[in-house]
């Protein structure tokens, strides 16, 4: 075991093999607040990469609906408990991650899905957290019942489990941008990955017998193009790009403004240790307690800030450069009212006005002597 | 890993399957032993005239044979590892008439596992001997790790050359594949249904792009499969590679509770990176086997430590 720095359980901690970064790390910000639920990223996703045999189950991309939802059944409860409520101090993780305190038998903490928990890829949909009661009424922050949409890909970590679980080393995160791949050619099925992912998104090819994961569309990345889930996205709540190395930060970059200055986005259960480079926005509606399990401690400032995002011109612009355009945009600048997206070298991909123009209705027509609904 | 605690937890969605599954194992109860012969505390590769009995392990000339015990240790030397000894012992029985050479496992194992899905995991069985220029003194000094690395030279010493072994390995998967044509998705959920497939718009040939294993060349994706046995080389743990000269053959049954499975390969195939056997000589080999049932697969498996196998003039 190696001794390697994890910024986001402030911590270093145990891991197979050394500390390694990638020149580039690919990263992604995910908006909660903005889902919909259409699942339109999924049938993006399935359709470019998983419409084969084998492939049946896999959705390398799903929704699910917090609370009660879950792809595998229960692929996060089984995580809570094979953990324990995540002990935090301050910033500092002080529990242990997946990779450390282990039985002789295992390389990772894992725990490996039941066929029949790939089954259900919508259970608990748009399932409440508790049942609305008649008159029920939530005019504060945090609702009394919530759901949410949980929009999840691989996470394609700094410390990826699923590396650490395999006993032949044939998955691999690439150094150019850090996605993580296995190589089909070494593969021989055992499905220690599977087992030792956290958030289980590598998958047993049913056909090909080898194990298959989210490719972070490399061949998209590798032209500058955001992946299909991004660009498909119908609620613009998502983002990709490049995040900088811990200890560095780049306020031009959209990822490094949104995770390391404003702190608005957060990994998703960082306390498994495997630095996971999906960002996401707490939803704000949903119950604190279980978002602090999910996201970490920097929940309740980061609901704050995004609170606040209506009156905070340059966060609203960067939220609004969310889905605009499919290159990858590794800068951004506001200027006064627009929004621009530059790409590596700072050439403008796009611009976009950062409040649309709108109208609000008066309540009482007084032409048509009828009442209005401001539905938008 | 499957736990009480998933059972629990999970209980509504796999009564039925606890129900089959008991059913299996109480079929597994009445398992009986195949052999006629006794057992013997040398392994002895007998001299056989004319073809050997490959596909039959039934034949009268391997049931009249001793059997070798091979105890099982549970492979515990380096993670993933296995807790539970799944299978505590193999028999083996050897033959070869001067050109090849074919061992005879046999073990209790009541549930047939021979499918491989996502979270389920076939039986499975493998023969390893060393690559050496010399077999007969490599015994003592060949690694059970599967062989090991070379190590680089280093701080004025010179290389450490690795050391390479031969694995011939035997997977109740691709049996079933032999006997009854590849294994499709259909076949382990009759109701799956696909709207569109790869190769049903773009065909065969075409749609291989979408089957990422098929496409790099991997064994276990093969279309097409005329031996159940693989034949592999290794130097260390976690590198095994599939052999480009496939010839070993073989077959494997499940009766009564007991697999009896025959691995046989040229006794020289004329490939330098193989293990060679010689009459009157000895040829160290050591065994493996995987339980699909209790997830056994890779590392999470029983093997035999190196016999020193006599293999008659
Ligand atoms: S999310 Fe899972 S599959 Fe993806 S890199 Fe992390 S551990 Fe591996
Ligand atoms: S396409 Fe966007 S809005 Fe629709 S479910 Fe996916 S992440 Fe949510």
């Amino acid at each position: 075991m190696a001794e390697v720095n994890n910024w986001q359980i402030g911590r270093t901690m145990e891991y197979p093999y050394p500390e390694n970064r990638p020149r580039r790390q690919i990263a992604w910000i995910f908006d909660p607040n903005k889902c919909i639920g259409c699942q339109t990223c999924t049938i993006a996703c399935k359709s470019t990469w998983t419409w084969g045999t084998g492939q049946e189950y896999m959705l390398w991309n799903n929704v699910e609906s917090k609370p009660f939802g879950f792809f595998p059944v229960g692929w996060d409860v089984e995580l809570m408990n094979a953990m324990g409520p995540a002990k935090w101090n301050g910033g500092r993780y002080e529990g242990e991650t997946i990779f450390e305190g282990l039985p002789p038998t295992e390389r990772v903490r894992g725990w490996l899905p039941d066929e029949e928990d790939w089954a259900f890829p919508n259970i608990g949909e748009d399932e409440v957290s508790a049942p609305v009661k008649q008159g029920d009424y939530f005019p504060d922050l945090p609702h009394g019942t919530w759901f949410y949409h949980l929009a999840r890909i691989c996470n394609h970590c700094t410390y990826p489990g699923c590396i650490a679980a395999c006993p032949r080393q044939a998955i691999y995160k690439r150094p150019e941008d850090g996605i993580v791949l296995v190589d089909q050619e070494r593969c021989r099925g055992y499905q220690e990955c599977a087992q030792g992912c956290p958030y289980k998104k590598v998958m047993f090819n049913n056909n090909t017998r080898t194990t298959e994961k989210c490719i972070a569309c490399f061949p998209k990345v590798e032209q500058g193009l955001q992946p299909q889930c991004v660009t498909s996205c119908i609620g613009r709540i998502r983002l990709a790009g490049f995040i900088s190395p811990p200890g560095q930060v780049n306020p031009q970059n959209p990822i490094d403004y949104l995770v390391k200055v404003r702190k608005v986005a957060l990994p998703m259960y960082p306390q498994a240790g495997t630095e996971p480079n999906v960002y996401y926005i707490p939803p704000i509606h949903a119950g604190r307690e279980y978002l602090r399990q999910m996201f970490g401690p920097g929940v309740d400032d980061a609901i704050t800030t995004y609170a606040n995002t209506k009156n905070d011109p340059e966060l609203l612009g960067v939220f609004t450069l969310f889905g605009s355009a499919e290159r990858i945009m590794h800068r951004f600048r506001i200027d006064g009212e627009i929004a621009i997206g530059m790409d590596e070298n700072g050439a403008e991909i796009v611009r976009v006005p950062v409040r649309e123009p709108s109208w609000v209705r008066t309540y009482f027509d007084e032409v048509r002597q009828a009442y209005n609904h401001n539905i938008t | 890993m499957t736990t009480e605690r998933n059972v629990d937890r999970r209980s509504f969605l796999r009564g039925a399957g606890a129900v089959a599954a008991g059913a299996v194992a109480a079929v597994g109860v009445a398992a009986l032993v195949s052999s006629r012969a006794g057992a013997t505390d040398q392994l002895i590769a007998r001299r056989h005239e004319g073809d050997l009995p490959v596909d039959d392990p039934d034949n009268e000339a391997w049931l009249s044979l001793d059997h070798f015990v091979a105890p099982l240790l549970m492979q515990q030397v380096a993670p993933p590892q296995v807790s539970e000894l799944a299978v505590p012992e193999l028999w083996v029985r050897a033959l070869h008439n001067g050109t090849d050479i074919a061992f005879h496992i046999e073990w209790g194992d009541a549930v047939v596992n021979d499918i491989e899905q996502m979270s389920r995991f076939r039986d499975a069985v493998a023969v390893q001997l060393p690559v050496a220029d010399e077999p007969d003194a490599a015994a003592p000094q060949t690694s059970i790790t599967m062989g090991l690395a070379p190590i680089p030279a280093a701080g004025g010493q010179p290389e450490t050359p690795g050391q390479v072994v031969h694995i011939l390995h035997w997977k109740a998967s691709w049996q079933w594949d032999v006997d009854h044509g590849r294994r499709t998705v259909k076949d382990i959920f009759p109701n799956m249904h696909n709207d569109v497939t790869p190769e049903g718009l773009l065909g065969e040939a075409n749609s291989v792009v979408f089957y990422p294993g098929v496409f790099a060349g991997n064994s276990l994706s093969a279309r097409e499969r005329t031996s159940p046995i693989e034949e592999l080389t290794a130097a260390g743990f976690g590198s095994l590679t599939t052999h480009e000269q496939q010839l070993a053959t073989g077959r494997g049954v499940n009766e009564r509770g007991r697999w009896r499975v025959v691995i046989a390969m040229p006794m020289d195939s004329g490939d330098r990176s193989k293990a060679r056997v010689r009459p009157g000589a000895r040829a160290p080999v050591a065994f493996a086997v995987w339980d699909g049932a209790k997830q056994n697969r890779g590392a999470r498996k029983q093997y035999a430590d190196w016999v020193p196998m006599e293999v008659e003039a």
